[in-house]
């Protein structure tokens, strides 16, 4: 009870959404449906009259003429069926297309809204793809449930009429001949929904072992490692499974449909049974009787069509929309700049300040960061240092107001623009130019602008070049890629940048260069620096040390060297090497 | 069988329908005779074939199914034996890896797809030629005229078929595009960059014209195939319109019956329907999977490595390996990456390559690792041509440890078991914890809920991840768990803190008690540590000596080294500078 209300629900929610995307073609649609319908109900109700002609006509009753017309009207009424049929369909199709648009152009719109965190949490992951798919169903749904309303109910209602006339009885009968399919496809249904949760894991491994042997990530290694088999022997077990359930699955809902199917031939043979007593009786003539025949036929395929190949496969896919719905409705931060001001004391007013500042990741028990007290003077240089999982990144994050603090306060200064780039940063596969601009794309292009930036950070390429070899671009060295990552930190407007680990991909000398422009680049921009190359952070004003999610200390580095044990140690490790 | 089976049920479908058709034409004869008991047995036959009909579709669908289980059984094992034979370099060529990207993981679809159209063409085939024969017994000229009139239909629809290919290509390259911006608006890869530089709009804007460009171009070619295929059915249709109306004269000269007249309008009309849709669908299919198997063949000709799978391979000590003059340049590019390369690698000493990025420090491992074969030169190991031994034998001497190193969603113990299967060695749990305890893992695995039996990575639930470093260390610990006698590591401490690389460092002693070790890198300080440098430049050996003898000669090496370590320089000299 509660799906079907659900049903209705979803129905109620997801359709005028649909349908405003498109609502001239959606009537189109809908009426050229309805008139192919009307057509091949029409089509009935000639073949009777073309039959009865041809019989009269032996018997000498009407000329041949007659005939042939009624037989070209016949044919010209098919070819008309056959072009709107068609007609039905592309527009049926350019709507869909047309849907999918704006329901994706909302879902990317949604998406870019969440808040950043969201991304961090593998349910939203999944509930990201589960709306994908919930897209691609509601389309379907749409299909469904609209075809059934302009593509099948005129038929049907023209087919019943004209049987009913034959012998109201016959509509009975008809109507006992669908019943067990109904039935024998709702049960496949259920079976259906059922395999694909059954399979979803086995199928989930199956795929897994499968990458692990063929996908750039593993197949390099797993060859050296001579693997192959291994993985090869997972991946059979695994689609040992998949197979075993699907054999199952399939012999089942075989034999239900075959049970279906015989049930319903008995009423066949019964209709039929109705026919031929007619017919006998002089009630109905012999091209009547032919036209009951082939429109029964026709109410066949056009139900199996309807249950089987449209219901059938996708009724599974109600909770898919549901969950389009929810993603839909997903709580949306309101960017970093609305943060309010909060005190207004004239000389506090441009520090960046973090107050008791915790943070902790959805679902995590562990506080990624605890306690953080911070402040940062305009203009001043700081650099971040600490192990991997100290918290670095994270704080950074929180500084860019891509993270909300889970507890405690951050004051940013009214008008701060932030800029940053990050350690893992994007290859974008556009030209050059737009892997630059794409920081701020609010800011009208300025070419010279641009080539002055790519100078000043190193990028040797022209701005026109097309990047990424996905789309026949050409491909860098990682030590352009991240120059242009730079380059397009730079770029946007800002006056405080955050740098994370802005060197890995450079070699030494390179990056030794880099870091010597470090003051030339940033300028008088507050800027904070992470890095794990200790000796580096001596160009920051300030180094602020990170251990296990808090600050432990922070100084210059002479400061550091002679009170910080941890600072010591990290920088030790690393001087110790280069000391002869 | 299966195909025995496929072809069975559409020789009985089109036999039925002949049935049919004949059993409605008796009817009518016998009607007018008025002999119920025939007619009684007619209506059973009818029902019977009839029921035929309705259930064929379902047992095509059991039989699809058990054909597609086929073909995935079948596929994947030809296609997986196939791909670990091809020859290394070609998993590193962008354009063969496309090709395996679009032949591997929809083979058994497109197969059973392939095989159930032509199941379907065959089917429809034998209908239209039951229906011809149905006519012919009755008049052979309109027999002759409607195949004369539907022989050119199937050409057009066979060529038509082709066209759409062709425009379908081009649309999925508009929209393989588009899906690219899609990612880029909605990724998750990249949602900080789309979050800190606000270009989730403009991106999507951007999303949106590349959709309707590409949706713009389906539409047009959906138009031409539409006209095309409701062309072949308005065609059917005329044929069948002459067809009936040609046939009204032998019904009326009594040479054809009532019956025979109607079941064959019926079944025409009926054609109509399938020509319409099903024919050309199966016509584009076909054409479509003929180009698939273009590709699905040319992926089984790709070349293989010689005897990979060889069995008793013997294993020899390592003594030496030997660059002599190698060049070489990866196939896609005329630069030569390395230029008359010549160095010595002898057993049980530690190496360090280095250089700068792009000086080609990573091709030579690719190279000892037999990832190419293209090179000039002449690379030795133990003094024979590594040309003359089988690539299992080299993997056996040499193994690395790659940049790239892959995480293995596999629980910790298969992780390391991992390193062992080339040598089929027997690691029992003592061994294992050697292993773990080396390279300083056994607190981290202690740590974890089912200890060594846990699964990692994020591929399944339950599975536990490891940091970067922690990743590092296993796959050291499964480099420990096989028995090459000389280990590259390319990179090792591009990622990690200092305390981690330290304690790489650490690891790195302990393994060079066992094997001979080369460490590539631009990071110098693994540099003291070790027993002759080379310093690749430019593609060939600029300089060469232990860590002593280039600092004193004050050349490149030297240089590099200054840059890294005046960071660490307790005077600070450089510091001030900067200012």
């Amino acid at each position: 009870m509660r799906e079907r209300k659900d049903t209705l629900n979803v129905i109620k929610l997801i359709f005028p959404r649909m349908v405003k995307s498109c609502p001239g073609l959606f009537v189109l649609s809908g009426l050229l449906g309805i008139a192919n319908s009307v057509c091949m109900g029409l089509l009935i109700y000639c073949s009777q009259g073309l039959y009865d002609g041809v019989l009269q006509a032996i018997n000498g009753v009407t000329d041949k003429g007659e005939v042939i017309s009624i037989a070209l009207g016949f044919g010209c009424l098919t070819i008309v069926n056959q072009i709107l049929n068609g007609l039905s369909v592309y527009t049926m199709n350019v709507m869909f297309d047309i849907i999918k648009r704006d329901l994706t152009y909302d879902l990317h719109r949604k998406v870019d809204r969440l808040k950043v965190i969201s991304y961090e949490s593998e349910t939203m992951l999944n509930q990201l793809q589960m709306a994908m798919r919930g897209r691609d169903e509601s389309i379907f749904l749409l299909f469904i449930c609209f075809t059934p309303l302009t593509c099948h109910l005129p038929l049907y209602i023209i087919l019943g009429n004209y049987l009913h006339m034959l012998n109201p009885q016959l509509v009975w009968a008809v109507l006992i001949i669908f019943l067990p399919i109904c039935i024998s496809y709702i049960y496949k249904i259920r079976a259906k929904s059922n395999l694909v949760d059954r399979v979803a894991e086995p199928k989930r491994e199956m795929d897994y072992y499968y990458r692990c042997i063929t996908n750039r990530e593993y197949f390099k290694e797993t060859r050296l490692l001579g693997a192959i088999s291994f993985f090869k022997n997972l991946f059979e077990e695994s689609m040992y499974v998949v197979n075993r359930l699907e054999i199952k699955f399939q012999t089942k809902t075989l034999r239900i449909d075959l049970v279906a199917k015989l049930i319903t031939i008995l009423g066949y043979g019964v209709v039929l049974y109705l026919l031929i007593d007619n017919v006998v009786i002089g009630a109905i003539t012999v091209g009547a009787f032919a036209a009951a025949l082939n429109g029964i036929g026709l109410l066949f395929d056009e139900m199996k069509e309807l249950v089987g190949d449209d219901i059938g496969e996708n009724i599974g896919s109600v909770g898919a929309i549901k969950n389009l719905i929810d993603f839909m409705e997903l709580p949306e931060s309101y960017g970093a700049d609305d943060r309010e001001e909060s005190e207004s004391d004239k000389y506090e007013r441009d520090i960046i300040r973090l107050e008791n500042v915790s943070f902790k990741y959805p679902h995590s028990k562990e506080y990624a960061l605890k306690g953080i007290n911070l402040k940062i003077m305009p203009g001043e240089k700081i650099a971040l240092v600490g192990e991997n999982g100290s918290g670095k990144t994270t704080l950074i994050k929180i500084l860019l107001g891509l993270y909300e603090p889970s507890e405690g306060k951050m004051h940013m200064p009214k008008g701060m623009q932030t800029s940053a780039v990050f350690q893992d940063f994007k290859k974008y596969e556009m030209p050059l130019k737009e892997n630059i601009v794409i920081s701020d794309i609010m800011k009208s292009v300025d070419e010279e602008c641009i080539r002055r930036i790519c100078e000043k950070t190193g990028v040797v390429a022209d701005i026109n070049t097309k990047l990424g070899v996905k789309f026949g671009g050409i491909d860098l060295s990682g030590g352009q890629w991240q120059r242009i990552a730079i380059a397009r930190g730079l770029y946007k407007k800002h006056n405080l940048i955050v740098l994370d680990e802005p060197t890995a991909a450079i070699d030494p000398v390179e990056e030794s260069a880099i870091y010597e422009q470090f003051k030339d680049i940033v300028k008088d921009n507050t800027a904070v620096l992470v890095t794990h190359r200790i000796g580096s952070a001596q160009i920051a004003d300030r180094i602020i040390v990170m251990s296990r999610g808090s600050i432990i200390d922070s100084g210059t580095h002479q400061e550091l060297l002679k009170r910080c044990e941890e600072y010591s140690n990290m920088y030790y490790a690393q001087a110790d090497l280069y000391r002869i | 069988m299966t195909v025995l089976a496929g072809i069975a049920q559409n020789v009985m479908i089109v036999v039925l329908a002949d049935f049919l058709d004949s059993v409605l034409a008796y009817f009518s004869a016998a009607n007018s005779d008025g002999n119920i008991k025939s007619i009684l047995v007619l209506i059973c036959a009818y029902v019977g074939l009839q029921l035929f009909v309705w259930a064929e579709p379902n047992l095509f669908e059991w039989f699809r199914m058990k054909c597609q289980i086929q073909m995935r059984r079948y596929c994947n094992d030809v296609l997986l034996d196939k791909y670990s034979k091809i020859k290394y370099c070609y998993t590193e060529d962008d354009e063969t890896q496309n090709l395996i990207e679009r032949v591997m993981p929809q083979a058994e679809d497109k197969l059973t797809e392939c095989f159930c159209c032509y199941l379907d063409i065959a089917g429809f085939i034998i209908k239209v030629a039951g229906i011809l024969v149905i006519l012919a017994n009755a008049t052979v000229w309109t027999a002759l005229v409607v195949f004369l009139c539907a022989a050119p239909l199937f050409i057009l629809a066979i060529k038509s078929g082709r066209a759409t290919y062709e425009t379908a290509k081009e649309v999925t390259q508009l929209q393989r595009q588009a899906e690219y911006y899609s990612d880029v608006a909605a990724g998750k890869e990249f949602a900080y960059e789309r979050k800190l530089f606000k270009y989730g709009d403009f991106i999507n804007a951007k999303w949106k014209e590349r959709y309707d460009v590409a949706r713009k171009t389906k539409l047009r070619t959906g138009i031409k195939w539409y006209v095309k295929s409701k062309m072949a059915s308005v065609f059917t249709a005329i044929i069948g319109i002459l067809s009936t109306i040609v046939l009204i004269n032998p019904v009326l000269n009594g040479e054809m019956t009532v019956g025979l007249y109607i079941s064959l309008v019926g079944a025409i009309y009926e054609f109509i329907k399938v020509m319409a849709w099903d024919f050309m669908e199966d016509i584009d299919w076909l054409t479509n999977t003929k180009e698939y198997m273009k590709d699905y063949n040319s992926f089984l000709d790709l070349e293989e490595d010689k005897e990979e799978s060889g069995k008793d391979i013997f294993r020899e000590e390592f003594k030496s390996l030997e660059f002599q003059n190698v060049s070489f340049h990866y196939p896609n590019s005329e630069r030569y990456v390395l230029n008359g390369i010549s160095f010595t690698i002898e057993a049980n000493k530690r190496y360090c390559i280095v250089g700068t990025n792009g000086s080609g420090k990573t091709t030579i491992v690719k190279l000892i690792l037999g990832l190419y074969d293209d090179y000039q030169g002449k690379i030795l190991l133990n003094g024979r041509d590594v040309k003359e031994y089988r690539r299992a034998e080299i993997g056996k001497i040499c193994s690395a440890v790659l940049q790239d190193f892959s995480r293995y969603s596999l629980s910790v113990r298969d992780n390391i078991l991992l390193g062992g299967l080339k040598y089929n060695r027997k690691i029992d749990d003592a061994e294992l914890s050697g292993i773990v305890s080396e390279v300083g893992l056994q607190s981290e695995v202690k740590k974890l809920k089912q200890g060594m039996d846990t699964v990692l990575g994020s591929h399944f639930k339950d599975g536990q991840d490891f940091s970067g470093g922690q990743w590092q260390r296993l796959t050291i610990a499964r480099n420990l768990a096989g028995d090459s006698k000389i280990v590259f590591f390319d990179e090792p401490t591009a990622a990690l803190d200092p305390i981690a690389e330290r304690n790489f460092y650490q690891s790195l002693q302990f393994i060079s008690n066992l094997k001979t070790t080369v460490v590539i890198s631009h990071r110098l300080a693994v540099t003291r540590h070790s027993d002759m440098i080379y310093v690749v430049c430019d593609g060939a050996i600029g300089e060469s000596g232990t860590f002593e003898e280039l600092m004193e000669r004050r050349g490149d090496f030297f240089e590099m080294y200054e840059s890294q370590k005046v960071w660490y320089d307790e005077g600070t000299k450089r510091y001030s500078e900067c200012y």
